[in-house]
C-alpha cells in the first residue's frame, strides 16, 4: 500500500502562508527557472531550475489527494478538478452544495481525516497518497497516519501566518532524514516519519 | 573582514529549546536533543562543521537569559575559551574562567556588545550564539551578515521559538551552502542587504 506523504513549501519561520492564505513567497521557486513543468492535468506549468524540475515531476506520481476544505477553498476548488487528475478526497464537516452531486469530481468526507485517508489510500493501489493544507497535514500526522514529510523551504521570513507546525501534541515526534537536495532558490527536505 | 553570524541548532517545528526552560533546565525538556549532533550522534562531517565554527570565531555575544540557564552546566573551564559578551541590563564586572573563556557584561545594548565582540575577535568572526531574542535583535537591526541554523529532524512540540513575534519586512536571505549528515542539516544562510 503506498505511503501518506505531505508536501508544502515553507518559510524559514515555519509558515506554509501568509495570514491572509497567500503563498507567493514560498512558492515563488515554482517560478525561478528555465525548465518548463507542466502539472499532470492543470493549466499549470511551472517553470523551475533543473534540479527541481526532477522533484517537482516526482511529486506528481500520487494516487490520490486528501486536501482539507480550508485548501481546498482557497484553491476554489482548483477549477473543479484536481490538479493532478487523480481521485480527490476533501476532508469537511459539510458538503458544498456547488460541488455536491454524484457526477462531482471531488469525493467529500465528512467522517474525519482517518477515514479520507483510508479511502484515498484504497483508491490509489500502490501509488503514494498526497496530504495537502496544514490542519490535514497535522491530523495525519498526530494519527500516526503520515509516513514522510517534503518540504521546499524557501530562503524567506514572513514574520507571521498559517503554521505547518503548531499546537502539536504527543511530542516529540522523532523523523528520519531521507535525504536534502539544494536548489538555486529552494532548500528540499524529505524526512521520514519515524513510528 | 569579520563577519558576524548567527549560530543556533533547531527542531524542524522551529523550537531551540523544549518546553519548560529555566535554570536547572536549560535546553527544556528533552531539548539536549537538539545537540546529540554535537555528542552522542556525531559523526565526521558534523565534526567538522563544529570545528570550523570554533575556529572561525574569535569572540561570542549571548543574551542575559541563555547566559543564566547556561552558566552551570558551562561549568569552568566554559567550552567557549574566547571572550564572551552577554548582553544585559546588569551592570556585572567581567568574570574570567579558566581556559580562555571570559564573560563580559555589556549593558550599552546590542551595538555596544557587538562593538566589544568585533574588536576581541580581531580578524574572526563574532559569533551570536543565542538566545533566540538575541538573534532576532541583532537581525532586526540588520548586523547578522549570516545564519547558520542546525535543523535537528524531531518535532518538539513547544519550547522557545527561534521566529516568533518577529517583523520580517525588508529581510532577505540567499542560502549558501546546506550540509547533511544523519543527525542534523546544516543550513549556512548569508543576510542579503539591500
Amino acid at each position: 500500500m503506498g505511503k501518506v506523504i505531505v508536501e508544502m513549501s515553507i518559510s524559514l519561520d515555519g509558515f506554509i502562508a501568509r495570514p491572509d492564505g497567500s503563498t507567493d513567497e514560498v512558492h515563488a521557486w515554482y517560478n525561478q527557472g528555465d525548465v518548463e513543468v507542466k502539472m499532470p492535468n492543470n493549466a499549470l506549468t511551472f517553470k523551475v531550475d533543473p534540479v527541481s524540475a526532477e522533484i517537482v515531476r516526482a511529486s506528481f506520481q500520487l494516487g490520490a489527494n486528501v486536501t482539507g476544505r480550508r485548501t481546498f477553498d482557497d484553491a476554489e476548488a482548483w477549477g473543479g478538478e484536481d490538479p493532478m487528475g487523480i481521485p480527490s478526497f476533501i476532508v469537511t464537516h459539510d458538503v458544498p452544495a456547488e460541488w455536491a452531486g454524484k457526477d462531482s469530481p471531488f469525493i467529500f468526507v465528512t467522517d474525519g481525516v482517518a477515514s479520507a485517508v483510508a479511502q484515498a489510500k484504497a483508491a490509489a493501489g500502490d501509488k503514494p497518497v498526497g496530504v495537502a493544507g496544514a490542519d490535514i497535514a497535522r491530523q495525519c500526522l498526530q494519527l500516526g497516519l503520515l509516513d514522510e514529510i517534503q518540504l521546499h523551504l524557501a530562503p524567506v521570513l514572513l514574520g507571521e501566518g498559517i503554521r505547518l507546525f503548531d499546537q502539536l501534541e504527543k511530542t516529540p515526534i522523532e523523523l528520519e532524514q531521507i535525504r536534502v537536495v539544494q536548489a538555486p532558490h529552494v532548500t528540499h527536505l524529505f524526512f521520514r516519519v519515524v513510528k | 573582514m569579520s563577519k558576524v553570524i548567527s549560530e543556533i541548532s533547531m527542531s524542524l517545528d522551529g523550537f531551540i529549546t523544549g518546553p519548560n526552560v529555566g535554570v536547572g533546565n536549560g535546553l527544556g525538556d528533552g531539548g539536549e536533543r537538539l545537540h546529540d549532533w554535537r555528542f552522542d550522534a556525531k559523526t565526521a562531517a558534523d565534526a567538522a562543521i563544529e570545528a570550523e565554527i570554533i575556529t572561525s570565531t574569535g569572540a561570542v555575544v549571548l543574551g542575559k537569559g541563555m547566559f543564566d540557564v547556561g552558566f552551570e552546566p558551562w561549568g569552568d573551564p566554559p567550552p567557549f575559551r574566547m571572550p564572551v559578551f552577554v548582553v544585559t541590563h546588569e551592570a556585572r564586572p567581567p568574570l574570567p574562567m579558566q581556559g580562555g573563556t571570559t564573560y563580559n557584561f555589556v549593558t550599552g545594548g546590542i551595538e555596544a556588545a557587538l562593538e566589544l565582540a568585533r574588536a576581541a575577535a580581531g580578524d574572526k568572526n563574532v559569533g551570536i550564539w543565542g538566545g533566540a531574542d538575541i538573534i532576532r535583535q541583532y537581525l532586526k537591526a540588520g548586523l547578522l551578515d549570516e545564519m547558520q541554523i542546525h535543523l535537528v529532524p524531531i518535532l518538539l512540540g513547544g519550547g522557545v521559538r527561534l521566529f516568533e513575534d518577529f517583523d520580517a519586512a525588508g529581510i532577505q536571505l540567499r542560502r549558501k551552502n546546506s550540509v547533511e549528515t544523519p543527525s542534523a542539516t546544516h543550513l549556512h544562510f548569508e543576510v542579503v542587504r539591500k
